[in-house]
């Protein structure tokens, strides 16, 4: 009997410790664990993990060359979390949320749960730090002031093109129609009329429109409205009119531009679904020969080029021409800029707990942003994946080799950071008709980025901001929606507008112009 | 063994229910070890219950503290009320519950009593195969994910070129825009939930139809009873705890519109009707990182829930049905 019901204690035991085990697991993050997961006994960085999106098929392999050859040269082990880009905005609050957060993470948006968490000392504010750091220096300090949050570095930025918006149009339509590339948004009306009504393609039926839209409509992120807003003379999301830091919304330019898409969708100019169209979609109206043109970015007009080359490789020049942004009526020139950065990667405090830790995850950082190894995470390496020619790179597609790095590369593109200014080699376009479309897309570029309007208020995330965004944003959002398909009329549009100042739009309004006349 | 855990009990001579012997107390660890096998059985769902059910609900905590998670779940700052306070007095947050309990009710009106039809039609079918036919094709929209549903509404409701829109069109004289009007969104919602759930949710009833005793029914037909006097007067009393049942589970979730299918049903124009608790606690949570306001929202359903459940049984109690516990 004694053995038997020691024998059933321990079955009673092991029933209860297993699920004590459980909970310790599932309740404990290991504090005392991490310390030593990043640093040696002498204190030495040994491995860094890293957040980071991609938007590839798949994610790259971490024993290929190129992640090999980039652990070798930054001196640790680095272990990347690759998140398909689609789930990373959701992947960023969960893991803030959860406070277990790897020691770099790729910050793309400066979300109101991000902003609340750096603030309350989530992330290493390194707006000091980076002068001893020669590849740290900000390549543009507008630029930099744009990743800024209310004055601090909270993270190494990741550069991109500083002006990308580019209008895409079918360039069979303009020359069947006998038409000029337009140049001012009155010329963008009369082109989308007659793309509308004066059959373009020549097939005799009424089955065309002119602007492609969708339901990419996020306030102040390069969407079409966007674009549009701005060449009407909106401000860019935040602007300084009389010396008062002004949203778009509050505007007559910002309601003109939307007039204006209004009577254009109302006579069939716009694609009806635009609502439900996604963005990822838009191309296919274009392709399909159903719409003309697509207020997008370089990359737009280079895939729609690439799906003509596929079917028409012979001409497939021949549909696709490209413009700015368009002045306004007026002949002045507002060109939408980007934020010039693709936000920031951080560095989290609960992983790097010292300065001294910092110091050394700054020194990698600092590695990374070295001219050798952006090449090494945009090219590849020289002669297996890509060869320098006129200062482009060149990619090597037919060995196996040359493959796989050249698709790595466009993951580990997302990893490079390049805060000191681009240093990679840009993509050599093959084929004629892309060497020309992106020829002509950089002078473009070049020539628009000194009419850029800036946005005065991306350096700064108010209390209120951080605590209604997202709500308050869905106003202006839905009520622009609806007043472009003419569910709600003008003053409908206003009360609206109204709704978003009173539900929290003036505080904002009230707490940006506090912090910028504080800093102006 | 088993017997002994029971109480035998034996009339006594006035026709009194005595005691004749008290129950052996078995140890706690004895009947363990004796019904060791089923136990272990139990285990993996009692550790599902406890880590998945159990433990998360310490995270309720957050909805009266301002949460952030550099701080931890100890050490945020306990707030009270603060953010129920916030949900009851936010512009959003009567529009949210509205919708949420319009769609609840139209769930309780049309989509629970559709299975119950459609297993009595089914029931009433007499040719085996093409019972099994009709059940198999009715139960594979139950395997298809939210996503496939929403992708196929979208080719079949397409604005201009939808097959349905054009039947639409040709009906009403009118080019509906289906996918974005508000006052469709609600239609779409609840044909969508049919055409996904109506065939699984028959399995229930099939089984409990399958339990009727069929001299019943040979002794109404012998008192001359139709096929419909049939169905009322035996088939409908006889699965009348299996409904009742049904419907008390089905009322502690019925704030639970589902995420998904509204969350891809919804956009810019119908936003206005199509917005319910589940989307707005995850807009709040994850979008905008307020993290306690969202889970005061979801604690907020989740009572709800629970009031809903009790108050079901209860009623079902009054009015002598069966009832859940």
């Amino acid at each position: 009997m004694t053995k038997m019901s020691r024998r059933r204690g321990f079955i009673a035991a092991g029933i209860g410790s297993g699920l004590l085990a459980t909970t310790a697991l599932a309740g404990c993050s290991g504090d005392a664990a991490e310390e030593s997961k990043y640093f040696d006994a002498d204190g030495n960085l040994t491995m860094l993990d890293i957040m980071v999106e991609f938007y590839t098929d798949a994610a790259p392999d971490p024993e290929g060359d190129l992640h090999q050859a980039l652990e070798e040269l930054a001196g640790v082990d680095l272990d990347i979390t690759w998140v398909p880009n689609s789930n990373y905005a959701d992947k960023v609050a969960t893991t803030l949320a959860s406070g277990d957060i790897p020691a770099v993470m790729a910050v793309p948006q400066k979300t109101s749960a991000f902003v609340q968490n750096a603030e309350a000392g989530g992330f290493w504010d390194i707006t000091d730090q980076i002068a001893d750091y020669p590849n740290l220096q900000p390549y543009d300090d507008d630029v930099f002031a744009n990743t800024l949050v209310n004055g601090v570095s909270y993270g190494i930025m990741r550069w991109r093109d500083p002006m990308r918006t580019t209008v895409t149009y079918r360039a069979d339509w303009l020359e069947n129609l006998g038409l000029e590339v337009p140049e001012t948004v009155e010329d963008l009306w009369a082109v989308s009329e007659a793309f509308t009504h004066d059959d373009p393609d020549g097939n005799g039926e009424d089955d065309t429109y002119g602007l492609i839209f969708s339901n990419w409509s996020d306030l102040n992120t390069g969407t079409p409205f966007d674009a549009l807003q701005t060449w009407y003379g909106a401000p860019n999301g935040w602007g300084v009119i009389d010396g008062t830091v002004t949203p778009d919304v509050v505007t007559d330019q910002f309601l003109e531009a939307n007039t204006a898409l209004r009577e254009a969708y109302a006579d069939g100019q716009v694609n009806q679904d635009f609502p439900t169209l996604d963005s990822a979609n838009w191309n296919d109206p274009f392709f399909n020969g159903q719409g003309g043109i697509i207020i997008g970015s370089g990359s737009t007009a280079k895939g729609l080029l690439g799906l003509f080359k596929e079917s028409d490789p012979d001409n497939y020049g021949d549909y696709v021409t490209i413009s700015g942004s368009l002045a306004a009526a007026d002949g002045e020139l507002h060109a939408l800029p980007t934020t010039g950065s693709d936000g920031v990667m951080a560095i989290s405090k609960s992983a790097i707990t010292t300065e001294e830790q910092l110091d050394k995850v700054l020194e990698v950082l600092d590695k990374l942003n070295s001219e050798e190894a952006q090449r090494l995470m945009v090219n590849g390496i020289e002669g297996v994946s890509y060869e320098v020619v006129d200062g482009f790179s060149q990619p090597i597609t037919d060995t196996p080799e040359g493959e796989t790095m050249n698709a790595d590369t466009s993951a580990f593109g997302l990893v490079n950071m390049a805060q000191n200014g681009r240093k990679f080699y840009v993509k050599a376009p093959d084929g004629e008709a892309d060497k020309a479309l992106v020829s002509e897309q950089i002078d473009i570029m070049a020539h628009d980025l000194d009419y850029a309007v800036p946005n005065v208020g991306l350096a700064y995330v108010t209390p209120t901001q951080a605590d209604k965004q997202t709500q308050l944003a869905n106003i202006i959002i839905d009520a622009r929606t609806k007043y472009v398909v003419g569910q709600i009329d003008e003053a409908g549009f206003r009360a609206e507008i109204q709704r978003w100042l009173d539900e929290g739009g003036q505080q904002i309004v009230d707490e940006l112009n506090e912090a910028y006349s504080a800093d102006h | 063994m088993a017997v002994d855990t029971y109480e035998v009990k034996a009339p006594a001579p006035d026709g009194e229910v005595r005691e004749t012997a008290r129950p052996r107390k078995v140890p706690l660890q004895v009947r363990l070890l004796q019904y060791r096998w089923l136990m272990l059985l139990l285990l993996p769902g009692v550790i599902y219950f406890v880590v998945f059910k159990y433990m998360p609900m310490y995270g309720v905590t957050l909805a009266f503290k301002d949460y952030v998670p550099v701080l931890g779940w100890s050490d945020s700052p306990w707030v009270g009320l603060k953010h129920f306070d916030r949900m009851f007095t936010s512009p959003d947050f009567p529009r949210v519950f509205w919708n949420t309990v319009v769609l609840a009710f139209l769930n309780v009106v049309i989509v629970f009593p559709m299975p119950i039809i459609v297993a009595l039609m089914l029931n009433e079918l007499r040719v085996t195969v093409l019972k099994r036919m009709i059940q198999t094709a009715i139960y594979i929209p139950h395997f298809l994910s939210w996503a496939i549903v929403a992708s196929i509404t979208f080719l079949l409701f397409a604005y201009g070129d939808g097959p349905l829109t054009l039947l639409v069109e040709r009906l009403t004289g009118d080019t509906e825009s289906i996918l974005t009007d508000p006052a469709w969104f609600r239609p779409l919602i609840i044909l969508q939930t049919l055409w996904k759930s109506v065939g699984w949710g028959t399995i229930i009833y099939l089984a409990a139809l399958a339990g009727v005793d069929a001299s019943l029914y040979e002794a109404a037909r012998i008192d001359g009873a139709t096929r419909m006097r049939q169905l009322w007067h035996v088939t409908l009393p006889a699965i009348r705890s299996t409904i009742i049942v049904m419907l008390i589970l089905q009322s502690g979730t019925l704030l639970d519109t589902g995420f998904e299918q509204i969350y891809l049903m919804t956009n810019s124009l119908n936003r206005g009707v199509a917005e319910v608790l589940d989307t707005y606690t995850y807009y709040m949570g994850i979008e905008q990182g307020a993290f306690s306001y969202s889970t005061a929202v979801g604690l907020f359903k989740g009572v709800i829930g629970a009031v809903l459940i009790f108050g079901t049984n209860f009623l079902a109690k009054k009015f002598n049905q069966s009832t859940l516990f």
